[in-house]
């Protein structure tokens, strides 16, 4: 379990985090949604251990996330932020091996190895493991970016909006992965945008609403259109397709 | 592996020029020689060879680990004032009289450079963005350099700053036994430190975030890097002046040769830098006329058409000039 009690954060005056308690299971995909300036990549942050609180606790199966030695926690917590960024235009494969950082100096060689290729192969990295990163689509890059987090072979995936600057394609593609992960046992946090892929793909949705929770549940409860309409200041309907899923269509 | 055994192949070719070159030549047959030209091997040119060798290799690697933590190819201890911050802690100790004890300049030197880094990382954590950072060197260099100027035009006698200038200018010219016994150990325990910072740089690939999210402590990455570039570039000022944009050139060089990862770069700019040192401060040696050209004047005219290239072509990259 990954859990969020009572955290309230502050900066510059701001409340960014009013009071914010949730639970997010393993081997489910969790889906953060809520309008911008919500808090949720805040929380996100928090979630990772890499924010301070100024009250509440993260607890990962009872572990004061803020209080683990940072190794620990890159072991245990991998985490995809905003953005992608990449700073020098290094070999694919150079930079999935970043994953390994933090089981440097307690796994061997081969071990790592192993994780890099198998972290590789399931998000179809290995055909440019050569090639350096800026010779690289959008999407493979998202691939990479994400094989960098899977070597690591945490017990949680936090993804901060993975989908941003993705064709819908590639969408689809890291949404399966992430649904793939979560069926092995990975407890999966993501922080979406887009309300109709959140629905189809969350076992748990978050919504976030000015620094506070404004409903959790599963997406069926959640995602209705009176909270949308409240959360968003939008005027959506609700509709099924045949399979009985969810669209959501925003007016 | 062929690389690194050609970059020190290139290195003690350098070393061997270094003590060979000059108004007067001496063959390597020559250099135990008993008599004036075994004098000048042991007493000049072997002292100065070692400091433009441990000066070149630091400010390279000073290069290097200051562009991986910042991410960033235009920062060099010259470009970002660390050099000049360094200038004028030394140009202090030599006004207020420090420099009588033989540490003075050393000292302030260190501290000089120390704080410009522990000053632009604070502005890197800020995160403006490059080029406000590279900005705030420049003005941070400026303001250093405005200061060391104040500080001359104020000395109480003509002789003194005379002193000032020419150290200042960057020279390796007569330095003896004593100064490379100063410097070398502050340079050796600077550059230890900065070899330490390879893995966390690479962490820094995936930005700040990313690296802190992996467990890479960024606080005392910034800490080492403060200690590693205000003892070792402070020391390399303290002996040399200012010896400008050999971390810029050399780290640039070994990208295109070993790739961008910083890690792979570090050793690679160390020897880089210390042959580039070498080599040029051979070359000022053969000047026509009595005199030497200064290496600091020699780098800087070198390295400024350098910088301008990379800036171009990064504006280019990035589109945001």
């Amino acid at each position: 379990m990954l859990e969020a009690q009572d955290i309230r954060v502050t900066r510059q005056g701001r409340n960014l985090l009013n009071g914010v308690s949730a639970v997010f299971a393993p081997g489910k995909v969790n889906v953060i949604i809520g309008p911008n300036g919500a808090g949720k990549s805040t929380l996100l942050s928090c979630l990772a251990g890499l924010m301070p609180t100024d009250h509440g606790a993260i607890l990962l199966d009872s572990d004061n996330v803020a209080q683990m030695e940072p190794k620990l926690r890159g072991r245990r917590i991998g985490l995809l932020p905003q953005n992608g960024e990449v700073n020098w235009d290094v070999k694919v494969r150079d930079l999935v091996a970043l994953g390994r950082f933090a089981h440097h100096d307690i796994a061997s060689d081969a071990d790592n190895q192993a994780a890099i290729i198998s972290a590789m192969t399931a998000t179809d990295c290995m055909p440019f493991a050569e090639r350096t990163i800026l010779r690289l689509s959008g999407g493979e890059r998202a691939r990479v970016l994400m094989a960098r987090v899977l070597a690591g072979q945490p017990a949680w995936l936090l993804a901060d909006e993975p989908l941003a600057n993705l064709d819908p394609r590639y969408q689809l593609e890291l949404l399966a992965l992430l649904r793939r992960r979560a069926q092995g046992g990975i407890g999966v946090v993501a922080v979406l945008h887009d309300l109709t892929l959140a629905a189809r793909n969350a076992d748990h949705v978050l919504l976030m609403h000015e620094g506070g929770v404004f409903a959790a549940g599963v997406p069926d409860e959640v995602m209705t259109a009176a909270n949308l309409n409240a959360v968003f200041g939008i005027n959506s309907e609700i509709l099924r397709d045949a399979a009985g899923r969810l669209v959501i269509v925003s007016n | 592996m062929k690389r690194k055994a050609l970059l020190l192949t290139l290195l003690i070719a350098a070393f061997i020029l270094s003590l060979s070159a000059g108004k007067t030549w001496i063959a390597p047959v020559n250099w135990f020689a008993d008599n004036a030209n075994g004098w000048i091997i042991a007493e000049l040119r072997f002292p100065r060879a070692v400091l433009a060798l441990a000066i070149g290799a630091l400010l390279g690697l000073s290069g290097a680990v200051l562009q991986g933590y910042l991410r960033n190819p235009l920062a060099d201890p010259t470009v970002i004032g660390v050099s000049s911050s360094a200038a004028l802690g030394g140009v202090t100790a030599i006004y207020f009289g420090l420099s009588i004890w033989p540490y003075g300049i050393f000292i302030c030197a260190m501290i000089g450079a120390g704080a410009s880094v522990l000053l632009l990382a604070v502005m890197a954590a800020r995160g403006n963005g490059v080029y406000s950072f590279i900005l705030g060197g420049m003005v941070l260099s400026t303001l250093a350099g405005s200061l060391t100027a104040f500080l001359i035009s104020i000395a109480a006698n003509p002789y003194a700053m005379s002193e000032i200038l020419s150290w200042l200018m960057g020279a390796l010219t007569d330095r003896t036994v004593d100064d490379a016994v100063r410097a070398v150990p502050f340079m050796i325990i600077g550059g230890a430190l900065l070899m330490t910072t390879g893995r966390t740089l690479d962490a820094l690939i995936l930005g700040e975030v990313g690296a802190r999210s992996i467990g890479a402590n960024i606080v005392r990455l910034r800490w080492i890097i403060i200690a590693g570039v205000g003892i070792g570039v402070g020391a390399s000022v303290a002996v040399s002046g200012v010896v400008g944009f050999v971390g810029l050139i050399v780290p640039h060089i070994m990208r295109g040769i070993y790739g961008e990862r910083p890690s792979a770069i570090l050793i690679p700019s160390a020897i880089g830098g210390a042959i580039l040192t070498l080599t040029a401060d051979a070359l000022v040696r053969l000047a026509p006329g009595a005199g030497e050209i200064r290496l600091g004047i020699v780098m800087a005219v070198l390295g400024a058409p350098f910088f301008f290239a990379l800036l171009l072509r990064r504006g280019r990259e990035s589109g945001d000039a």
